[in-house]
Formats: structure tokens, sequence, C-alpha cells
């Protein structure tokens, strides 16, 4: 990528923008960047710094409620911030583009796929013959079939991946000059996001495109960025050319981002207790299948967990990971096989399992903003999961405390709503109404994928000092292989339902046996690496 | 740069295959269940009329009546035989098109409803006609300019009218547009015998705007709701960005996504609607199915009540089977689902 010619390319350019509130709030102020042809700028930060507003602002687009105050936004020699309706209308799709962060529900459900993308270039002045040649064209460079079956498919009969190299395919249908994409890969997995990665770079260079990259994985942009600008409380703090960045990195925020982000490739040190201590494990899986009414999901899985440890569950989407947490809680009750919770066997349904079992197996679910009941206080939430556990309001408000500076959190956020909590803290009430019931068991279900890294990383100490200190047994289901190096002891990938590899972390993560273990690596992003790769060092 | 595995095109799963025998297959079982509903309603009708403990000949003959002439009229009426032979021959009769003889009027019941089923089903259709589109063009607009001063006005006139009971609002327009304001439309429908409610369109306008105020409020509130949910959807947001005019992000990419709603709400209101023809009818004095079924209540007509009321569930029942229709129609994913292709 040493020198992209801008072949038809024009630049980019942001200065002085501010966006502010209805209420006279500033989210965004004073951001200014520009961005050449063929080039990939990434705009990382955390969630509420202003990456999405500033992203849209591109397209003269604020979200309701908001409006730009001040700045200008240029691309090439046209304004964009001082067009009319009618002009504004030719050039958004056609000078710059967006792609949005989540390809299902982009798609209009009930229209053919080909029809939407035929109606940018309708919308721009095209005839439907040109456009269809057109459309072909792209998606045979985007790698997408061609013919007739595919084109005239609804949304909901292709699968994501797919859907979201149709919403580059569609951005592209004009050859803008501007690309602006939003986290485009946050919701695939592994593999599919190194191909659309790979695509975004290739049509950026090939076609001398100006990209706009949101995003808040470090290591989407170690592998993509060629420079950097970070994002924090509405303002830029730092950009750089992603080589410098990611070696020597100028403001405090960045170096902080760049530490929190978990490498797959870095593990952590592991304190405290030994392993092995116990000779019975607490929580032992044997044979375990289930299925959704006559297909199957499960298929003869079998496990052990010991107290003190974390047994990492790894798996794509669709491998049955949650399935398997689930049946363990007894939330899924088509299953067969056996679950031992310290050498008991536990009944298929929660309900029908005694209050103890209950009591010592306990469930976080993956998005702490729908697992918290809205209208309770977090010392509500906490204190009924107690009071089932003690069988009272006896020393209720001094557990629900004690419960919540286990976590770190403050004794007086008890008595707030979870909408006045940030999505990290809301995680760790979900994680206290948990301990509350002294549990033995935690079923974490891909707990931190909602959060950003920094606060995904003080999540992970937390759990790393109750494994390690209460010696909690945890099952710890994830897609992101960074985290399982951080926490895990022992690793367990699902394939299609089965075990496709048991062992050790360091094992599995370095020595993977399994193909599909290894493919699953490989696609696997490490800043460290891919930083080795295109620049020579590690950071 | 290197990039980790190459890029391959992806295959395109091939789809299941869509055949007319599947939707064949489709709607040959949902004609069974609406027979089905139609049975077990035709069993409730008969249990309601016919088999509840107050004796139906005691009923029509009224207290004065001698004891000889109740048991007369029950050997008539053949109440003396077992419920299970009563039921059994009322539904032989009907499955045989022989809806029984008026006890009032001692004529076929057929001949008596032939001409009001045609006249109710004129009030039916045309009142359709205009609230469907009507609705669809007002819900619109306001999810467009929701929150507009056109907006909320109409969202407060529409909930006043459906405040209103049914025959208060018959009731204001024959003051307004018959009598007292305007002498524009005849206050009374009446219809010729041997002619229909097609022949004199000029009669019906009256209940035909009567059963589309009654109903309309409902449906063009759901329009607006379920329009609002797609103009907010991301799809849409996407459409906008791409640069697609207004015109097509509210008929194109809006509207089929809020259609669905709205074809369960119609067939909802028409049902409503039959059987508010009972009091339209009343109100105007047209001789449709609704007037028949009151002289039926008042005269305690066992089979005119029986024949109607299985027609009003007759109705609903096809009502909703055709709205089923239409969303799966309109719908891509139950459709594909259930059709394939």
């Amino acid at each position: 990528m040493a020198d992209p010619a801008p072949i038809q390319g024009r630049r980019a350019a942001v200065r002085d923008l501010s966006v502010t509130l209805k209420g006279g709030r500033e989210i965004v102020s004073d951001v200014g960047f520009e961005i050449a042809p063929g080039e990939i700028l990434c705009l990382i930060g955390e969630s509420g710094s202003g990456k999405t507003t500033v992203s849209t602002a591109l397209l003269a687009h604020v979200r309701a409620g908001a409006r730009i105050a001040s700045g200008q936004i240029s691309i090439g020699d046209v304004d964009v911030l001082s067009q009319t309706p009618r002009s504004l209308l030719s050039l958004r799709g056609k000078t710059v583009a967006y792609v949005a962060q989540d390809p299902t529900s982009a798609f209009n459900p009930a229209i053919r796929i080909l029809d939407q993308m035929i109606e940018v270039a309708l919308c721009h002045g095209w005839d439907r013959k040109t456009a269809r040649t057109r459309a072909i064209e792209i998606l045979a460079e985007v790698s997408l079939p061609t013919h007739d079956d595919f084109l005239c498919r609804f949304p909901h009969q292709v699968s994501g991946g797919q859907l979201q190299r149709l919403g580059i395919a569609i951005a592209m249908m004009l050859e803008p000059a501007v690309l602006v994409l939003d986290e485009p890969t946050t919701g695939l997995d592994v593999a599919t996001q190194a191909i659309v990665l790979k695509l975004v770079r290739q049509l950026c260079t090939d076609h001398g495109i100006a990209a706009l990259y949101v995003t808040h994985d470090l290591a989407v942009v170690a592998a993509i960025a060629d420079r950097v600008a970070v994002m924090r409380n509405g303002r830029i703090v730092e950009t750089d050319a992603a080589g410098p960045f990611f070696k020597a990195p100028s403001h405090d925020y960045s170096r902080e981002l760049l530490q929190a982000a978990p490498d797959p490739a870095l593990a952590r040190p592991r304190t405290g207790m030994a392993l092995g201590a116990s000779a019975q494990p607490i929580l032992r899986v044997a044979g375990l299948a289930a299925r959704y009414g006559l297909a199957p999901v499960l298929n003869e899985v079998s496990f052990e967990v010991h107290a003190g440890e974390c047994l990492a569950i790894v798996g794509e989407s669709g491998s049955g990971k949650t399935t398997l947490s689930k049946c363990i809680v007894g939330q899924h009750t088509q299953q067969n096989g056996l679950v031992e919770l310290d050498g008991v066997a536990l009944h298929a349904r929660s309900r029908n399992r005694s209050l103890k079992a209950r009591r010592e197996l306990q469930y976080i679910f993956q998005s702490p903003f729908s697992a918290l009941n809205p209208r309770k206080t977090v010392g509500e939430s906490i204190g009924m999961a107690h009071n089932l556990v003690a069988g009272s309001k006896k020393n209720r408000s001094q557990a629900v405390v004690e419960a919540l500076t286990k976590v770190g959190l403050r004794a007086d956020q008890a008595t707030l709503r979870p909408d006045r909590l940030s999505g990290g803290e809301r995680q760790r009430v979900c994680i206290a109404r948990a301990l509350i019931c002294k549990p033995k068991v935690l079923v974490c279900d891909e707990i931190t994928s909602a959060l950003d890294v920094v606060v995904q990383e003080a999540i992970l100490d937390l759990l790393v000092r109750l494994r390690d200190e209460e010696g909690l047994a945890m099952l710890f289901v994830t897609h992101n292989l960074a985290v399982v190096r951080n926490l895990a002891d022992r690793v367990l990938v699902l394939d299609k339902g089965k075990t496709a590899e048991i062992g050790a972390t360091e094992d599995v993560l370095t020595r993977p046996q399994h193909p599909y273990t290894q493919s699953l690596l490989a696609n696997t992003l490490s800043i460290s690496t891919i930083s080795g790769q295109r620049w020579g060092s590690t950071s | 740069m290197k990039q980790p595995g190459a890029m391959q095109p992806i295959a395109a799963t091939p789809l299941a295959g869509g055949s007319s025998a599947k939707q064949l297959k489709w709607l040959l079982k949902r004609v069974l269940s609406g027979v089905l509903v139609l049975f077990v309603v035709s069993l409730l009708i008969f249990v309601a009329t016919q088999a509840l403990p107050s004796d139906p000949a005691q009923t029509i003959l009224g207290r004065q009546a001698t004891p000889q002439l109740v048991a007369a009229l029950r050997e008539q009426l053949g109440l003396n035989r077992p419920l299970s032979v009563q039921y059994l021959s009322w539904l032989g009769g009907l499955l045989h098109g022989d809806l029984g003889v008026s006890l009032a009027a001692k004529k076929p019941v057929a001949t008596l409803i032939g001409s009001r089923l045609l006249n109710s089903l004129a009030l039916l259709l045309f009142s359709a006609i205009i609230l469907i589109p009507l609705s669809i063009i007002i819900g619109v607009a306001m999810a467009v300019w929701r929150n507009t001063i056109f907006d909320r006005s109409l969202v407060l006139g529409l909930l006043s009218l459906m405040a209103l009971p049914d025959f208060v609002i018959g009731t204001i327009l024959l003051l307004l547009f018959a009598t007292l304001v305007f002498q524009v439309f005849p206050a009374v429908s009446l219809i010729p015998p041997g002619q229909t409610g097609f022949s004199h369109l000029y009669k019906l306008v009256l209940p035909v705007m009567t059963g589309v105020l009654i109903t309309a409020p409902y449906l063009i509130r759901q329009t607006r709701a379920s329009m609002i949910e797609a103009l907010d959807s991301e799809y849409v947001a996407q459409a906008r960005l791409r640069g697609v005019d207004e015109w097509r992000v509210v008929w194109r990419q809006a509207l089929p996504n809020a259609l669905v709603p709205m074809v369960q709400g119609s067939a909802l209101m028409l049902s409503y609607l039959l059987g508010g023809v009972v009091v339209i009818e009343y109100i105007y004095n047209y001789p449709g199915l609704g007037g028949l079924l009151n002289d039926a209540v008042r005269f305690r007509d066992l089979p005119v009540l029986q024949a109607v009321t299985l027609i009003f569930a007759s109705g609903v029942v096809v009502f909703n089977m055709i709205a089923d229709l239409l969303t799966i129609l309109l719908t891509p994913r139950l459709r594909t689902a259930e059709w394939g292709q």
C-alpha cells in the first residue's frame, strides 16, 4: 500500500465540525481531518464518543434532535453542508456512500436484492437496463453470485456475510468518491470479517476511493487503516499514520485503548490458586445432546469444570454455544444427557431443580441493557435475588452493599435505575446480582461483546479476581479468541454442535489440532501480529 | 499487506423450490380449518338458540299461551325430539341449502334472506371500497407529517369519533344531511321489493358514510402507527442515505412493510361492520340482513335467527382467511417459508 495513486478520486475534508443537541449540549466539537483518494482513515473511540455522528455528517445527515452547528465538509470541490434538499439527494449515493453496521436491518425485507441495488441507480437518473448491467458487474467484483436465482432473492434468503458484501456493492453502485463504513464487520464471524476487510481495502485501492472506517475494534484498525483518528468525548485527540500509532501512540487515551485491547497473541500471566486442587469437578457435563424441534443443535458434548477454573466455549455463530449454556442452566428442555453440579444430577428444566442447585449455578446474559428491569433500582434488582436465596429480607441492604462493593460499584449506586448507568456498570450489576446468590459456577454468555475494550478489560479483571480469590468456576461463552487467551484455563471449541477440540488454552491456541480451530485462529486478527507484518515491530 | 485467506466467491446455497402444489395444499388446509370453525359456530348457535333450558315454544308464544298451544308448537318445531337429532336435522338441512321455514313470515328462510343479503353486501362492499384507500391515504399522510398540527388535530378528531357510539354517528349524519341542516340524501333508505341496493346507490350514501365513519378511525390509526414504525426503520434510513427520494421512500420502501397490520385491521373492521349493519340498517330503515336479524329477535323467529347468525359468522371466517392469504403474499419471509419461492 505504498502509493495509492489517485486514479479518479477526490479528497474528503472535514474542518471544525461541531454538532449540538437540541438542548445546546455539544456532542462533536471542532473535529477536523482529511482523507486522500485511495486512503482508509479509521475513526476509533468508545461508544458515545461521537464516531457515528461524525461519519454520517459526511452525508450531511445527523440523527433526530441534533444539528450541525458549525464547520465545513467538502468532497473534492463540493461543499457537502450547503446543499439544497434536492442536490443532497444526488450527492448521497453518488458522491458519498454509506455502509451500515447491521446488514440484516439495513435491507428492506420486502424488496428483492437486485431491485434494491438498481433503485439507487434509478434514483440518480439511470435507466433500468444500464443499472442492471452495472449491478451484475459490481456483484462480480465483490465475489457474489450473479445468476438470476440469487438476484431474485429476498434479504432473508441471503447470509449475513453475503448481505454485508451486498451493502458494500450497493454503496459502490455509482462509484462514489468517498465511502463511509460504520462498523461493517461487528456482527460478522471472523472468517467473514477477514473477507470483508480485504474487499474494502481492494475497492479503495482499485477505485481511488477515500474511506472513513468507523470501528472500536483495534485489531480491525491494525489490519486495514492507513491512518488512525482517535475520538473521545466528541473531540479527536490524536490523528496519526497507522504504523507510528501502533508503535508509539502519542495521546494517553490512545495508549489506554491499546493496552486494554485484548490480544490473542499475548497471554495474561495467571495468579492465584493452582488448578486441580480439588479432585471432584464442580460441574460435569456428559453426553449432552440438544435439539430445536427436529433439528439437532448439540451432539454428545462432555466436559468437566473444577472450582477456580474457567472453561471457555468457543465457536462461530450457530455452533451451539448459547444452546449449550442454556442447557446447563435449565432454560432449554429439549436435551438429553447428564448435567451434574457438585455430584448431583440436574433436571433439564430449571423450575424442577432444587433451590440450592439454582442458587449455585448463576447465568449472566450477553446484553446488560435488557437483562435488568428498567423500572427497578439496582438495589431492588440485586435485593430480589437476595430474598430468594436468604428466604427473607434480613440483612438485605447489607448484602446488597457487599455485592456492589465486590464488583467495584459504589454503595450509593443502589438507588439508581439502570438507565442512569453505563453499559459496563450495568454488566457489573448483573454480576453482583449473580454473586449475591453465592454461586459455585458462573455461566457467562458473551458478556463482554456489547462493551467497549476499556470496559471489557475492567470486567475481565473482575472475573479473573472472582475466579482466583473466590474459587468460582466459570463457563465463558465467546467468539472472541483474544478474550479467551486472557481469561480461560481451558478451551472447548464447538463446531456444528460437536466438540471439535478441548484442551488447555495455551495448547489449543498455539497448536490447534482440528482444522476448524486452525481456520478460526488464522482468521482472528491480532494487533501485534498484524503490526509486526505491516510495520515490522510488535506493540 | 498480507491478508489471511484468498477471497473466494461465495457459492449461494440452493433454495428449496416452491410449487403450486404447495400453495394448493396450504389453501386447502385453510379452507378446511375455516369449515371446522363454521361447524363449531353452528354448534354454538344451536346451543344458544334451541338447546338452552328455556323453552323456545313458550318464548315464541308468550306467557299467556295455553299449555295445549305450547305443546302443539313444540310438536310442530320438532322440539320433542332428542337434542342431537334436532341439531343433526338442522345441520343436514343447512348442508342441503335448506335453511328452514320462517315462523313469523311462514316463508322459506332462503327467500327472505336472498335480496336482503345482496343489500347488506352492497353496503359492505361500498364501505370497504371507500374505507380501505381512504384509511391508507390519511394514515400515510399522518405518519409522514407526524406531530404537525395536521396530524395532531386529526388524531384528536379520530379519537372523538371512536368515542362516539355507532348509532350517535348515524343519527348525526341523518340530522346533518337528511333532515335538519341539508336535505340532500333520503332519510329513509327503503329499497322496493325485488330490487337491490346496487340499483339505488343514491340511497346507499348515508348508510355507507356511517359505516366508513364507524370503522375508519381505527384503521387510520393502525395505518399511521405501522407506517411510523416502517419510516423509523433502519432500512428506510439507509435508503435516504443512498439518495432515494422521499416519494419512493414512503410508497416503495415503507408502505409494503406497513401493509400487513392494515390488512389484518381491514379484516377486523369488515367483520365489525358486518355486525354494525344491524345499527346502520335500523337507523336508515335499510332492508338488509341486520334488519332481518332485528325482526327475527323480536318475533323469536328461530330459523331466521340461526341462518342470519351463521351468515355473519361465515363472513368473519372468510374475511380472516383472505387477510391471512394477503399477509403471506405481502411478507416475503412468510411466503418463502410456506410456499418456497
